[in-house]
Formats: structure tokens, sequence, C-alpha cells
């Protein structure tokens, strides 16, 4: 009944869809699978009506349609339970569920009664442990996933898509949610899954669609597939499981940051690891694993829950990012519009940013020294630039990335924290970026980068943390270091997964 | 005492919380320095007069702050109203009255849609949008009437002002407003101005129309702002171009004091009427204590008014850092701890 047909869309220079196929029949459930930036949230959203594809066709019952909107989404009945939810903190659950469809009394009113009985209804079903009345914001994530869904089913869709819902989900929540599931699809409700959690597709879908690199390569029969041939067709490697992890106690006298057991709500869970000096660490895994906010908690960005962190044998607590830049902590984000360059500010003043946030607040700078000191770094990596003074969005995607670089060489942190900085990168300048951090790395800086690229964490880092659901899935150094183990580790894969 | 308690921990979570408490406060403060005289009818009768255009314009600014927008043109629009029915009649020969009135109303209808239009259509900056649109308002009403001038007849501001059986007749219309909250915040279209509110992303993910929502917004505002203004006019009992803009400010911090949330989402009605209420109440006590109660301890006890000012914007400007400072809270509310996973129980 839904048919995409050769989808395709670009976000800037970044393909993110490319040839996309995917079809279903009425009551079927399929799961939608794909590594990092292979495009299936993307799709979710077009289906959703809040991106626009470039090109191809949808078509619903054999008629082509346009989703131009959310709300046009809507009326085709397709309801989608988005990953980062839709939830609005102010309104308590039972408004947040029914807005935008209200059951109406006789003269147009919201009928408070039926409503609430009809959420309170649809709450027991998928066993949300909530009260209608109470607000997103003091409920755990757990059932706040649940409510979405709740969401999304009471529009009474015909197609509902499922992005990434039982992340948060406890295993008895996911066994209700699937018993709820299976019953819809009786009803004839088409079901797309959104999943990393691979086991649990075997479950509840009939069919897989992996995508890789936002094409569609293959679309599998589950009851004839494994686990390691489904993570082959989204990875082009076969899984090899990491049998003995390597010691995480290694006691270097050089240690620079030890973390231990560093919760952040539910994002990061007991992570700890020991970095020496002058190491380049990987941090690998699926997108929205907890790198990234594990990142940022060392930056002191985001507050840590418990746990601690000691660099160079002194406990920490920064309360903002710039307590950590001043002991000599540096963050590249690999987000730069919004996380790390001044977009209206010339390239000189963007490479300056860094070491004026060092000094007093109303220590004096000419122009001249800014230009001298950035003319510096320019001149020793190499960056090329046209004028000095030029807007640093006069450079292409990779070259302001070593601007941003440059920056913090200027520093010159003990430690620089990356967070997927070859995003969007092109070749060339992403070898660059690599030669630079090894360069730095040998100079006695520590490197932590996370990266959404398999082939950049192999390739720069010394040893490589894997994260699965917040924790740390498994540590791979010297021959650990293979693209098949890592894919086995990404996918949370154990003994027991591949003996399936 | 169970009941009791639970009760009084779901009220702490209404936005009107810190409005009543702060209400209360200052009516208490006021039965002890004036003692019974402070329900005398006549006194009574004219604080409520004097302030009912405030409250009615502070319950229109909070409809537009919950759907997390601002309007700062609110208390030039309902000067306009004043200008244009009260100067108008006597400008152009054929239009009646009541006429008058009623085109009036209309226009600041018109204006407050327009702001949403500006708002939500075209993305402008809701504080830009409405800041210009003041503009215009204000050289309309210049236009009319450049000076205070003109009457309204005596029979129809006798009303505004009088009473019906010792309760003032403006009260009755405010009490009108309420009611007319009440019975349209059922409907889906306010509580999708909640949403807006909340988070303008989600909104639209939810499938409502962030755009109609906005104008509507502001078009319910326009809708008080028009009521205000004859209220206004009622009360002035003639037409001045000058002394309503200022009024906007104060509607904006007596949504505030009465526990509307600037950041949208988060506030009703009644808050604005309870604020508005408490902000005309301070005003009127400062100056009640500065004139009579001192003098009465200390003998020869005289001020410039300034100071009554001074004292009494220090008081709303705590009102107000209290007031944001609960509503803040009562919203984030302690993050009750993880549940037991039901695994566990079973």
């Amino acid at each position: 009944m839904l048919e995409l047909l050769n989808i395709k869309k670009k976000f800037g220079a970044v393909t993110a869809l490319d040839r996309a196929s995917f079809a279903m029949e009425k009551g079927e459930i399929v799961a939608l699978l794909g590594a990092n930036g292979s495009g299936k949230s993307t799709l979710v959203k077009i289906l959703g009506g809040t991106v626009k594809k470039d090109a191809g066709t949808i078509k619903i019952d054999q008629k082509p349609v346009e989703i131009r909107s959310s709300a046009e989404s809507r009326n085709l009945k397709i309801a989608v339970a988005y990953q980062e939810l839709s939830l609005i903190p102010k309104m308590t659950v039972y408004e947040n569920v029914m807005m935008g469809h209200f059951i109406k009394g006789k003269f147009g009113q919201v009928d408070e009664r039926k409503n609430r009985s009809f959420v309170a209804s649809l709450l027991e079903k998928y066993g949300a442990d909530c009260g209608l009345d109470e607000y997103p914001k003091d409920l755990p994530s757990s059932t706040l996933s649940i409510i979405e869904i709740v969401k999304a089913v009471s529009w009474d869709p015909d197609i509902l898509l499922l992005d990434e819902v039982t992340a948060a989900l406890h295993h008895n929540e996911v066994e209700i949610l699937f018993s709820n599931l299976r019953a819809l699809s009786e009803k004839g409700v088409s079901i797309v899954m959104v999943t990393h959690r691979l086991g649990e597709i075997f479950n509840i879908a009939s069919r897989a669609v992996i995508l890789r690199n936002g094409e569609s390569v293959a679309d599998v029969d589950l009851k004839k597939t494994d686990i390691n041939k489904i993570v082959y067709y989204m990875t082009g490697k076969i899984p090899e499981i990491v049998e003995n992890p390597s010691d995480e106690k290694r006691s270097g006298e050089d240690a620079v940051l030890i973390v231990d057991n560093l919760t952040i709500g539910e994002s990061v869970r007991n992570v700890s690891m020991r970095v020496n000096r002058g190491e380049i660490i990987g941090l690998g895994g699926l997108e929205g694993q907890g790198q990234s906010q594990f990142l940022r908690s060392i930056y002191g960005a985001i507050p840590l829950e418990s746990g601690s962190i000691t660099i160079a044998g002194r406990k920490v607590d920064y309360k903002s990012s710039a307590d950590a830049v001043k002991d000599g902590i540096g963050f590249i984000s690999g987000n730069r519009n919004r996380e790390s360059i001044f977009n209206l500010r010339t390239i000189g003043e963007n490479i300056f940013s860094a070491k004026m946030s060092m000094g007093r607040d109303f220590s004096p700078i000419s122009n001249r020294m800014i230009i001298q000191q950035a003319n510096q770094i320019v001149q020793e990596y190499d960056i090329k630039i046209g004028q000095i003074n030029d807007p640093i969005t006069s450079l292409s995607g990779g070259n302001q990335q070593k601007v941003v670089f440059g920056r913090w060489i200027l520093v010159s942190p003990a430690i620089l924290l990356l967070d997927d900085p070859t995003k969007g990168v092109d070749v060339s300048s992403r070898r660059e970026l690599h030669n630079f951090l090894r360069k730095a790395a040998d100079q006695g800086m520590t490197v932590l980068i996370v990266s959404s690229d398999n082939d950049e964490l192999l390739e720069i880092a010394n040893r490589i943390y894997v994260f699965y659901e917040g924790g740390i899935h498994c540590m791979l150094c010297g021959t650990d270091c293979t693209e098949e183990k890592l894919v086995s580790a990404m996918m949370g894969m154990t003994v027991k997964d591949s003996a399936k | 005492m169970m009941e009791k308690t639970k009760w009084f921990d779901r009220f702490k979570r209404q936005p009107e919380y810190m409005g009543v408490i702060l209400l209360t406060a200052v009516i208490i403060l006021n039965i002890i320095t004036q003692g019974s005289s402070f329900f005398k009818t006549s006194s009574l009768q004219t604080l409520l007069s004097t302030n009912t255009p405030l409250i009615i314009l502070t319950m229109a600014q909070c409809i537009v702050l919950i759907s997390g927008n601002i309007d700062i043109s609110t208390g030039i629009t309902m000067t306009l109203v004043n200008v244009f029915a009260v100067m108008m009649p006597t400008k152009v020969s054929w239009m009646p009255v009541w006429a008058a009135y009623v085109i009036a109303y209309c226009l600041a209808v018109l204006v407050g849609f327009t702001n949403g239009v500006l708002v939500g259509y075209f993305r402008i900056p809701p504080m830009l949008a409405t800041y210009g649109m003041s503009f215009i308002v204000s050289g309309t009403c210049l236009l009319i009437s450049d000076r205070p001038q003109g009457k309204v007849a005596k029979e129809l501001w006798k009303i505004y002002k009088g009473n019906f059986h010792g309760v003032p007749n403006s009260l009755f219309l405010v009490i009108a407003l309420i009611l007319t909250w009440l019975v349209i915040r059922k409907f889906s279209g306010v509580k999708e101005i909640y949403a807006l509110g909340g988070d303008e992303k989600n909104t639209y993910l939810t499938g409502v129309s962030t755009i109609r929502t906005t104008i509507r917004a502001y078009t319910i505002s326009g809708i008080f702002v028009g009521i205000g203004g004859i209220a206004w006019t009622l009360m002035l009992a003639s037409s001045n171009p000058l002394t309503g803009e200022a009024k906007t400010l104060q509607s904006i911090a007596a949504a505030l004091l009465g526990g509307t949330l600037i950041s949208g989402g988060w506030g009703t009605m009644i808050c604005g009427a309870l604020g508005a209420l408490f902000f005309g109440l301070v005003t009127n006590t400062t100056t009640y204590m500065f004139i009579k109660f001192i003098p009465k301890f200390v003998p020869g006890f005289s001020v410039s008014t300034y100071y009554q000012d001074f004292v009494a914007q220090i008081i709303i400007l705590l009102g107000i850092t209290l007031s944001v400072f609960v509503s803040n809270r009562t919203r984030k509310l302690v993050k009750r701890a993880v549940r037991i996973k039901r695994e566990d129980e079973l």
C-alpha cells in the first residue's frame, strides 16, 4: 500500500538519500535498518512531512502523493513517533496525546471526559505508568517514549512509523509494545520500525529493508536471514565478535584523563576510561549512543550526575566550559554552524577566539596581534584562505574545520575533544586534519575523537572505545582494531548473539 | 486532612498560584491599614473602574504571551479605539456614535489580526512587528486627534462607573470576560495556542498549523483589546491620544505578576486579571500609606509623590521576581526519582 521510489535528498553538499526505495503491504511490520548516516531518519522525516524530498515518488494505494507539511502527512493517515519526542513539556499528558485531534463535544468544545477516558485506556493498554495530568518534565524517559507512541497511535493511522522508540524502553515495556503492535498489524495498520537493536527485529518484523549511504541495498525476509547477514548489508563487513576484550585497567603513569563511573541521566551510564598523554582515543558506535554527551560532560557543557573526572591527577568539577578551557581542554564540534564557527566574523578572529577567552575580561587586544597570530597558524598548517580578514563563511567546510583546529592549536590545550569533526568534509581535507591530529599527539596533546565514520576511527585512533546504549560495550586496541570487530561491537553484539 | 493537602498541592501547580498569593497579601495589607473603609462601595468602585482597562489589556497580553509571542502595540491600540470612538462622530457628520464604537472595535481586532499575520506568516520577530505596528496605530491616532479633547455622553460613562446593589458595574464586565475565558479555554484552538508557546517545533510535528495558531492568538488578543479600549473610553469620558501607550508595559508586567511566563505556554487570562488587580492595588495602597497612614503616626510626614511611585515600582519589581521565580519552579518541580522498574515488583 505504501511505496517509495528512488527518493533523493541532499542537505547542502551531503547526500542523505540517493535512490532509496521501499515498499510495504497493508498490515505488514517492516524493520528499516542502517548504520550511521544511512539516511533512515531522513526517510522517516520525509514521510512525516518535516523534510521535503528532492526527487522520487511516494505512492499510497497506487496513487502518487505529495507530503509538504506534517499536517498533510497526518491527513494521509501517517503517524510518526519520533526518537527525539514531539511532546510539549508545559502541557499535561492527556493534552499532549490529543493535541491536534481532540474529540469535540456538541458545541465544538473539547469534551474532557471522552478525551480523558480515551487517553487513559490507551495509556493503560501500552503500560504507561503515569497520570493524565502529569507533565512530561516529571516523567522518566521510558514513560515518555510510551506516551510518544500512544500519541502516534491515537491518530488511528494506516501507516505507523516508529523511529528508535524502543531505545529508552525497559525489557518488559518492549514486550507490551510488541504485542500491541502485532494486534495493530492484524487490524491492518502497516508499521515501520527503525531501530538499532537488531535482536528485537526478529521478534516483531517479518521483513527488513536495509539502507546504506542513502541507498536501499537489501530487502530481506527475516525468517531466512541471520544477524550477521544483516550487519553485512548495513556495513559491508561480516561482524566478528570481540572474544577477549582488552584489559581496561592498564596502569600508565602518564594518565592525563581518568573517568570513573560517569553517569548522565539515561544517556551515559557508568562509563570509565583511562587515557594517557599523547594518545589518540577513538569513541565509536552508532549515532546517539551517548558518545557526544560523554564528550561534552568532560568539556563542562553538560553537568554530570555521578562519577568523577580526573585531569592530570586533579579531580575536576567544571561548572561551565570556560573552566574547562582554562584548564587546557579544547573542543571541536562537527556541527560547525551551530557550535564552532562565528559566521559573520573574520578568519583571523575565528582563530583568535579561544585565545581571547583565556585572557582577562578587559585586556586590550589589538587587531595587529590577532592578524599576526592567526597568520602564523594559517602558514604553519597551510590553510587555504583568501585574506585573513575575509569572513569565515568564504571557506569550504574542510578549511573552516582547519581554522577551528588552528584556533585550539594557538592555545595548545592538553586535551582536545572532537565530536565528529570531519562530517561533511572532503577527503583531502580530512586526511590533512588527521595529519594535524597525529602531529599534535606526537607533541604530547591527548586527543579524544568521536566519529560516526569507522574508517576514520580505525585510521587514526590508538584505541577505540565503542559505545552502545550509553555504556562502553568494549574497548579495541592493537590487533583487535579491525572493521569487522568494530562493526559487531557497534551493534552491541555479544558472543550469545552470533550463536543465533 | 490528606484530601486537603492534595488539593493544596494541585493548587500550587496552577499558574494562578502566585497571582492569588500576591493579591491576597496586598488585600490583607489594605484591610489592616484601611479597615472596613476599604470595602466601601465608593472606594471599590473607583479602584475597579480605573483599573478595569488595565485588567482587560493584561488578559489580552496573556493570550499572546501564552503563544510564546509578545504584543507591544496593545496600549496604543486601546488608545485608537478611544480616539476613534470619541472623535470620529464629531469629525464625520454622517457617522452615528454607535457606528463609531463598532468600527473602532473592529479596528482593534484588525490590528490584532494583522500582528498575527506579520508574526505567523511573515515570521517577523514579534517584538519588531508589534513595535512597528504601534507606530502605525499611534500615527493614526494623532491624525484623528492630536490632543486630549472630546466628550463621552454622560449616560454612557455613568453606566460604567455606576454600581448594582453595591457591586461596581465594571466588576461585572471583568467577570463576564473571565467567564468568556473559561469557555474558550475549553476549545482545541486555545489548547493549540498553549502548545505553540510550549514548543513550536513539536506543535508543527503534531500536525497543528503554527501560522493559523499564531494568528488566532493575536486575534483573540485584539478582541480583548477592543473591549479594553471601550472600557478605557468610558473611564476617561473623553479622548486622549497620549496616556494609553504606557499601559502596554504595565500590562506585560501585570501578566508576569499573575504567573504567566514570558517564555510561553504557561499561564491563563485569570493570571492576567489577578496580576493587573495587584498592580492597581499596590499603586493605590502606597498612595494611601503615604498620604493617610504614615502621617497618622508621624505627624507632619510628607514627601513628594515621586517617592510613592518609587516605592510602588519596587514592590512591583519584587512581585515580578517572586512570581517568575515561583512559576519557573512549579513547572520544574523536583524530577521524581526514576521509578522502580516494574520488573522488580514482579
